[in-house]
């Protein structure tokens, strides 16, 4: 079991309009990305999110080695109970989760 | 100049008529929202900005348009590759976002009948095939397609080229017109009004103990703002957000320690502000002084600031992410010439 920031390059999170979040995983070799693409599935990035698996749209792109994760935001950007309006911290709950 | 805002009788009567269509994961809507809305804006795209462009005008001053659509104007008016023009556009947006040094400001985006050169300007930044496909994910929930008025790009086929160690030729890129002519709409209505309060937990005993402490005032204090101000308790709500525990993610926060310290931020949000700022004021005995439990000596905790309450002001939600259907891409638009002197 590996964290998933210890051997990716960078992990970021971001508002994709007010309504989505997208997580740019930047694994930096070709190596690493067949390691995430097969260790990281999008029932355990549900989880983290305490969203629905279906609602996740994915995107391995091996031309640069990069995981793009789409996700409906769990509050919408503003909203009062929303904590981080551009979803800048999300990144932080992926890059601690462990890699099976 | 161009404008964008919407009457909101326009966006309720395409409502009843069927030609607004939700985007994914949009919000619910009604006619009664749709009034309550105070600021509606349709996104313009290059129809409306060509428009505006041909007037001759020296200075245009656009209200809202997609962001590609101000770069990839030009480039289309002038017959450009339209995937090449719409793509350039896209990877422009942010400057040198798509380059290796990301603050450097300006780049050159060259349109031609095939593709686009990607030019960084500043001397120590380059532009790499991995840097500026890269920048199709930003701010960007599919890294592929990109839905704009009256079509939508596709970038699944493009073929990217360094042409020496700082510029990047882009080509394959498509532009595919939709049968619907349509803008997207994006919309704020008012949520009431809120008054913040942030005091800090340094004593280590309240710092281990700072979400019970923290729930006790929750419920101690929104009942006496229910019995005090004769008010329902769906009238306001009060929340107490633990800044160095759990302020990120609240319940979703997997992991546990205890900090040094804590910032207590108190959140009231209410149909007033006047309700927010009495509801705030009846908060600020307990952050200052809540003990917790009955027997001890009453502590105080530190305020960064006096008086404590920040007034917030009005905040608003966010309430379509929709698409308009248009017959005409200026049915949603105006267009204003003024002449100076």
């Amino acid at each position: 079991m590996v964290e998933l920031g210890k051997i990716v390059q960078k992990i970021r999170s971001k508002n994709a309009g007010p309504f989505w979040l997208t997580i740019d995983i930047f694994c930096g070799s070709e190596a690493v990305f067949q390691q995430v693409v097969t260790g990281l599935s999008n029932q355990a990035i549900a989880a983290v999110f305490g969203v629905d698996s279906t609602s996740i749209k994915r995107f391995d792109i091996p031309d640069l080695n990069v995981i793009k994760i789409s996700l409906p935001r769990p509050e919408t950007q503003g909203a009062v109970q929303d904590r981080d309006m551009h979803g800048a911290s999300w990144a932080a709950l992926l890059q601690e989760l462990e890699l099976g | 100049m161009l404008k964008s805002s919407q009457p909101n009788q326009r966006v309720i009567d395409a409502l009843a008529k069927g030609r607004l269509h939700a985007l994914p994961n949009a919000p619910d809507i009604s006619a009664e929202i749709l009034a309550e809305c105070s600021n509606i804006v349709a996104l313009a795209g290059v129809e409306q900005i060509t428009l505006a462009l041909n007037t001759g005008a020296d200075i245009i001053i656009a209200g809202r348009t997609t962001d590609a659509a101000i770069i990839a104007a030009l480039p289309l008016m002038r017959g450009m590759h339209a995937g090449a023009a719409w793509h350039g556009a896209k990877i422009g947006e942010c400057g040198a976002l798509c380059t290796t040094n990301p603050q450097s400001g300006v780049i050159i985006v060259e349109f031609d009948q095939d593709g686009f050169t990607v030019i960084p300007m500043a001397k120590d930044a380059r532009a790499t095939p991995h840097t500026v496909s890269a920048h199709m994910l930003y701010e960007n929930s599919d890294p592929f397609i990109l839905y704009e008025p009256g079509g939508h790009l596709d970038v699944t086929d493009a073929k990217y080229t360094a042409l020496d160690d700082t510029s990047v030729r882009v080509t394959g890129s498509k532009w595919l017109p939709s049968e619907t002519y349509t803008v997207k709409l994006e919309a704020a209505a008012p949520a009431g009004h809120q008054v913040i309060s942030l005091v800090l937990l340094r004593d280590q005993r309240y710092v281990e103990n700072a979400a019970i402490w923290a729930d006790d005032i929750q419920k101690k204090c929104s009942q006496k703002a229910v019995e005090r101000l004769d008010i329902s308790a769906n009238d306001f709500s009060l929340e107490l957000r633990l800044i160095g525990q759990n302020a990120s993610f609240g319940d979703m926060e997997p992991r546990r320690q205890t900090p040094l310290e804590i910032g207590v931020l108190g959140i009231v949000t209410a149909k007033t502000g006047p309700l927010a700022m009495e509801i705030a004021k009846i908060l600020n005995p307990y952050l200052l002084h809540h003990p917790l439990t009955p027997q001890e000596e009453q502590p105080t905790f530190a305020f960064p600031f006096s008086p404590p309450e920040i007034d917030r002001g009005q905040i608003y939600r966010f309430c379509l992410n929709h698409v308009l259907a248009l017959d005409n891409p200026m049915d949603a638009f105006t267009l204003e010439v003024i002449n100076h002197g």
